[in-house]
């Protein structure tokens, strides 16, 4: 079986060219079948009486899989020949391109591979704008190619860029079988034609005339190749037929073209002659030419996060927000399974206090969904969320919605507008579009922040605390340990922003006297900032401390600015004198032992040196490299002077050979080989004394083995 | 809102259930994390202490689930570059098969990666899924993924080898998928005939490849071998329904062991006795606890999951402990023949009216997939949580705690027997 793509500029006669051909085909005793690859399927219409089709895609919106069967969307028309049409989404939704590929795999599946044919034209829609209509390019799809084009600078340049396109999916085999030109009667057409064609290595093989035939056959619901066998057209359009036929046959080459380049264009529209290509018209996807265009992954910072996934997870820590993710079921069970379970845990060791929820609804987008767009499914997610009595409401939506360009907007506010009790934010992070985690967390912390209501009245003894992780106080043991600190002072939590919390408490955020931040990192940071532009209020200028120095400069401020010095300052007594105490009985363990620490994941460590400082260990790295693509992604230290930037994980294999550590602590990266001890640190907690805890993890961590027991049982 | 995995999950882990192949997904890294870990912790191969080799493009430090990382300007100008230098990364690392997998946006877009594999001259070894399987049912679509890969192997049944039997229906998103797996083929081999593996869950290309040689395809789970049974079938390979459901709870477990029997004409006895013995050893303890035995009949529960499992748990604990189903409903891509055996099972034990109706608040059990069941018995919503669906939670356990087979209905006794305590 020999296939032909016919593609041209919209407008320009594929579909009216592409009916003739197969007519000639059939005429010439070949078993033809003519595919619409345009979402008006008018293609194969002159072939059916005039009547149009059932498309695939209709008939795969209307029809479940299983009932499906290949005579619904195929049938016969002149001169036997088989006729088959994608059609569309409705115009303005969907990704008609997407559509093409699911016809090509529809009409896969119901066996049209196996219809006996001896030539299939697929009629393609004229520009190539996404890769969905270049599918017909695809080797296993034409093995030839023929432009339709007119003497109009728009329509060669049509088919200069499918040329290019046929660059992107070189098979190796020359497969352009020339141009037709479908005169249009502009003056000096056929030259202008041709010496395009000339330009870029290939020839005209037709040129058909204007003719009133064209209208007199249409009329009638044919092709003029039916009606006029005898007529000039159709002589022209047999000649069509026999060229390919001929270079089916190898009785005649098609070619590789190599398209015009801008300037190229120029000479040609201006009428000069045309001079010679550089070959950069040709970009192909095997190699840059220098336009800017990607060639490796290694071109951008990668993304190991979605955006929408931090939208979510910032929406889902207020347990009366429903959230409706606009996407895939795969997305949400990605999303879901992990983050319930987190929180199932917290609950079950009492951490959270509120019990679990599940607010997570999902529009359930599939393949037939996004051809013909999803706004239905999500306006209908939304009244089912809304009629559930939720009075908050995300929508988060994921890359599908994003590339297809639903219009959620206009379905969000049309819904609000019927419901204005219901707070319905749209959060249009789109996958990874809009960015990783930490970005779509903001996205999401933008409208959450907007919640708050800056009149509610002061209220003495509460404090918010402002994180967009809590982790350092997920266990019971470090929840209670910020409660006694903040005790000290006579304050308790008014909200966390955002943890475990409700509307109703975000709402009641400017209650509380402090705003205290839970650690000094840049996404911290950019969430008081957030904050403070919304209530105009300053967040308290020390984060809540870890480790002892940090904790006496808060225990200090805090005094002061509770006019409590006297507590303060007996607090720092006493917590020095355990401090001290500690020192001195673990510091024999640490002296001198050689210490790298890796800190990937958190911007100050300074808790750690210190204490590592006063037990008497070297410290001979501190290597730090955060996330590239975070802005502000800078290390906060007293120790700036030991700290190595951009540490990678070549430079650790190197220091592990030239420093010989005898403990390596690290909250992410390991080295390849190294016989000394490793030892994790993640969030260990706030205040003083979590510190000295762990100081006794890394003490047992140097006298334990330095590796498990379990790993005795890999597999040989 | 139940959460199960969808067709995408299930594609990917069908490949990822091939010991020697890798899936290669062509979508972003925030697919791909969720899918790594997942594969990781239910089929972990690599040796924890040689993650080095793995800090490469498209691996990142991670071994399992590779991917292009795509982003807004990928989803503009196509990937196809990505592929082209990440397959060789890939085969670096000498998997046997690499199989293409599009996300739901990557899906969209088109890359020809049929050019990609061609210009790399890996034609013999890396294939590709086109289609989009997102929100479709998981089950089927692991079937589909591993007919699709069966097809791209192309085996021949030129030596056929009678006496020996594969599994088909298993996937490693199944509850302690070895332990089962090990368990079940015992089973069968009690009967004399001989394992030779279970496509999907645990077999090497090498074993996919000669599994058509086996005479006898035995099903586990018809949703999970939709499709892929039909291949076999279509290779001479004798296919095995379960005529009572998957093999969950003693009664389905004792009517698999028969119906292998009858259809192979070997003796069940010796895999009978085995079962045999787990049910004495559950009726001795009932009888030293009959207090807490006592309270469990009359007590109601919901069930909610894959049909053919759905369908043989709710006969049993209806007939075995005496329990009411008062919400039963099952996942898409049910099996038909499951669904009308469930219904007019339910009918004629004047149940009908719990058929389609999700885990209800006040029952005293809830069977379903792990995050729902434990979610409600935290809210209060009920007493008992068994999580019978997918490996969404419990990955921690050492002690295999299955659905299917001996163990699995040992376990499901456990956690009811251990939710009655002191009530």
């Amino acid at each position: 079986m020999y296939q032909v793509a016919v593609y041209g500029k919209g407008g320009i006669g594929k579909s009216t060219m592409s009916a003739n051909i197969s007519v000639s085909l059939a005429e010439k005793g070949l078993k033809v079948m003519q595919v619409g690859c345009d979402p008006k399927h008018d293609s194969t219409r002159l072939l059916l009486g005039g009547r149009p089709q059932t498309t695939v895609l209709e008939y795969v919106r209307n029809v479940p899989v299983g009932r499906r069967r290949l005579e619904d969307v195929i049938e016969t028309g002149t001169s036997g020949v088989l006729c088959t049409e994608a059609g569309g989404p409705e115009p303005g939704i969907g990704c008609a391109g997407r559509g093409i590929l699911t016809t090509f795999d529809t009409l896969k599946k119901l066996g049209a591979d196996k219809l006996d044919t001896d030539v299939r034209i697929y009629d393609v829609l004229g520009d190539v704008v996404c890769g969905g209509f270049a599918v017909p390019l695809r080797g296993e799809y034409a093995d030839g190619i023929v432009l339709v084009t007119s003497g109009e600078f728009m329509a060669m340049y049509a088919a200069n860029n499918i040329m290019k396109g046929l660059a992107n999916f070189d098979t190796g085999e020359p497969r352009l079988i020339g141009i037709i030109l479908n005169s249009r009667g502009v003056e000096g057409e056929e030259e202008l034609v041709r010496r395009f064609a000339k330009a870029a290595g290939t020839e005209v093989i037709a040129v058909i005339p204007r003719h009133r035939l064209f209208s007199e056959a249409e009329a009638n619901g044919h092709t003029v190749r039916e009606m006029y066998p005898d007529s000039e057209v159709s002589v022209a359009v047999d000649s069509i037929a026999q060229r390919i036929i001929d270079v089916r046959d190898g009785r005649c080459r098609a070619v590789s073209p190599t398209p015009l380049d801008d300037d190229q264009m120029s000479d040609l529209a201006a009428g000069r002659e045309i001079r010679p290509g550089n070959g950069s018209a040709i970009r192909t996807r095997n190699g840059c030419t220098g336009c800017g265009r990607r060639t490796s992954i290694k071109d951008v910072p990668i993304m190991h996060s979605c955006a929408t996934y931090g939208a979510v997870a910032a929406y889902l820590k207020i347990e009366d927000v429903a959230v409706v993710l606009h996407g895939p079921l795969s997305c949400v069970y990605m999303m879901d399974t992990a983050r319930a379970k987190s929180v199932l845990e917290l609950f079950s060791r009492g951490i959270y206090k509120s019990r679990p929820n599940h607010n997570l609804f999902c529009t359930r987008m599939d393949d037939s969904v996004s051809i013909f767009g999803g706004t239905r499914l999500l306006e209908d997610t939304l009244r089912d969320v809304v009629s559930h009595g939720y009075r908050d409401v995300a929508v988060v939506t994921t890359c599908m919605p994003g590339i297809i360009g639903d219009d959620c907007r206009t379905v969000v506010d049309r819904i609000s507008m019927e419901n204005p009790s219901v707070n319905i934010d749209l959060v249009e992070a789109d996958g990874d579009i809009a960015g990783e985690y930490n970005d779509g967390f903001m996205m999401a912390m933008d409208h959450i922040v907007q919640m708050i209501d800056s009149d509610v009245p002061k209220e003495e003894g509460l404090v918010n605390i402002i994180a967009t992780s809590f982790f350092d106080v997920h266990t019971r043991e470090h929840a209670e340990g910020l409660t006694r600190m903040l005790s000290r002072f006579g304050l308790r939590e008014n909200c966390r922003l955002v943890d475990e919390t409700t509307s109703e408490s975000i709402r009641g955020f400017c209650r509380a006297s402090f705003d205290m931040m839970l650690n000094d990192t840049a996404n911290c940071r950019e969430l008081a900032a957030k904050v403070k532009e919304r209530t105009g209020r300053e967040p308290f200028p020390v984060p809540i401390p870890v480790g002892l120095y940090d904790y006496e400069e808060w225990i200090t401020l805090m005094g002061e600015s509770m006019g409590m010095e006297d507590r303060a300052a007996e607090e720092i007594r006493c917590i020095e004198e355990e401090y001290a105490a500690f020192v001195s009985e673990h510091a024999p363990r640490f002296a001198g032992k050689r210490v790298i620490i890796i800190n990937k994941l958190t911007h100050n460590v300074d808790w750690l040196i210190d204490i590592l400082k006063d037990l008497g260990a070297d410290i001979v790295r501190v290597g730090f490299s955060p996330s590239p693509r975070k802005a502000g992604c800078e290390p906060v230290s007293r120790h700036m002077d030991m700290i190595v930037r951009d540490y990678d994980t070549d430079r650790l294999n190197e220091d592990m050979v030239a420093l010989d550590p005898d403990l390596l602590i690290s909250d992410l990266v390991k080295p390849v080989s190294g016989k000394c001890r490793l030892a994790r640190f993640s969030k260990i907690g706030v205040g003083a004394t979590p510190v000295l805890e762990y100081a006794e993890y890394l003490e047992n961590i140097m006298r334990l083995p330095q590796d498990a027991g379990w790993k005795e049982g890999r597999k040989v | 809102m139940r959460v199960t995995p969808d067709g995408f999950n299930g594609a990917l882990m069908a490949v990822e259930g091939i010991s020697d192949a890798m899936a290669f997904l062509h979508g972003p890294g925030g697919c791909r994390v969720r899918q790594m870990v997942y594969s990781t912790a239910v089929f972990p191969r690599e040796d924890p202490d040689d993650m080095q080799g793995y800090f490469v493009p498209y691996f990142y430090g991670y071994p399992r689930v590779p991917a292009t990382y795509l982003d807004e300007y990928d989803y503009i100008n196509g990937a196809f570059y990505k592929v082209v230098e990440g397959l060789p990364y890939l085969d670096s690392k000498k998997p046997e098969l690499i199989v293409i997998i599009n996300s739901p946006g990557a899906a969209l877009i088109g890359d020809n990666h049929e050019k990609a594999i061609r210009d790399l001259g890996l034609e013999s070894k890396v294939m590709y899924m086109d289609e989009s399987l997102v929100s479709m049912p998981m089950t089927s679509c692991h079937g589909h993924m591993l007919r699709a890969v069966m097809d791209f192997l192309e085996p021949s049944r030129d030596c056929p080898e009678e006496g020996t039997f594969i599994l088909l229906g298993m996937t490693v998103m199944d509850k302690d998928w070895r332990a089962a797996t090990e368990e079940l083929a015992g089973l069968v081999e009690a009967m004399g005939l001989r394992f030779k593996c279970a496509p999907g869950a645990g077999a090497s290309t090498v074993e996919m490849r000669d599994s058509v040689n086996a005479e006898f395809g035995i099903v586990i789970s018809p949703e999970a071998s939709d499709g892929i049974a039909d291949y076999y079938e279509g290779h001479g390979v004798r296919i095995i329904r379960p005529v009572s459901g998957a093999p969950v709870g003693f009664d389905a477990i004792e009517s698999w062991i028969r119906n292998i029997a009858e259809v192979a004409g070997r003796d069940p006895t010796p895999a009978l006795d085995m079962l045999f013995k787990a049910k004495n050893r559950v009726y001795e303890k009932f009888v030293g606890m009959k207090y807490n035995a006592l309270r469990i009949k009359g007590m109601t529960f919901s069930i909610a999951g894959v049909a053919s499992v759905v369908r043989p748990l709710t006969e049993w604990l209806y007939r075995y402990l005496a329990m009411a189903p008062v919400a039963v409903n099952v996942d898409p891509g049910a099996d038909s023949g499951e669904v009308e055996a469930l219904k007019g099972f339910l009918q004629s034990v004047d149940y009908s009216d719990s058929y389609g109706m999700e885990p209800k608040p006040g029952s005293g059990a809830v069977l379903c997939e792990g995050i729902q069941a434990y979610t409600m018995q935290i809210e209060g919503k009920c007493r008992i949580a068994v999580p019978i669906g997918h490996s969404s939670m419990g990955l921690d356990d050492v002690i295999p705690r299955p659905i299917y087979g001996i163990q699995g209905a040992l376990f499901i006794l456990d956690e009811i027997l251990h939710g009655v305590r002191g009530s």
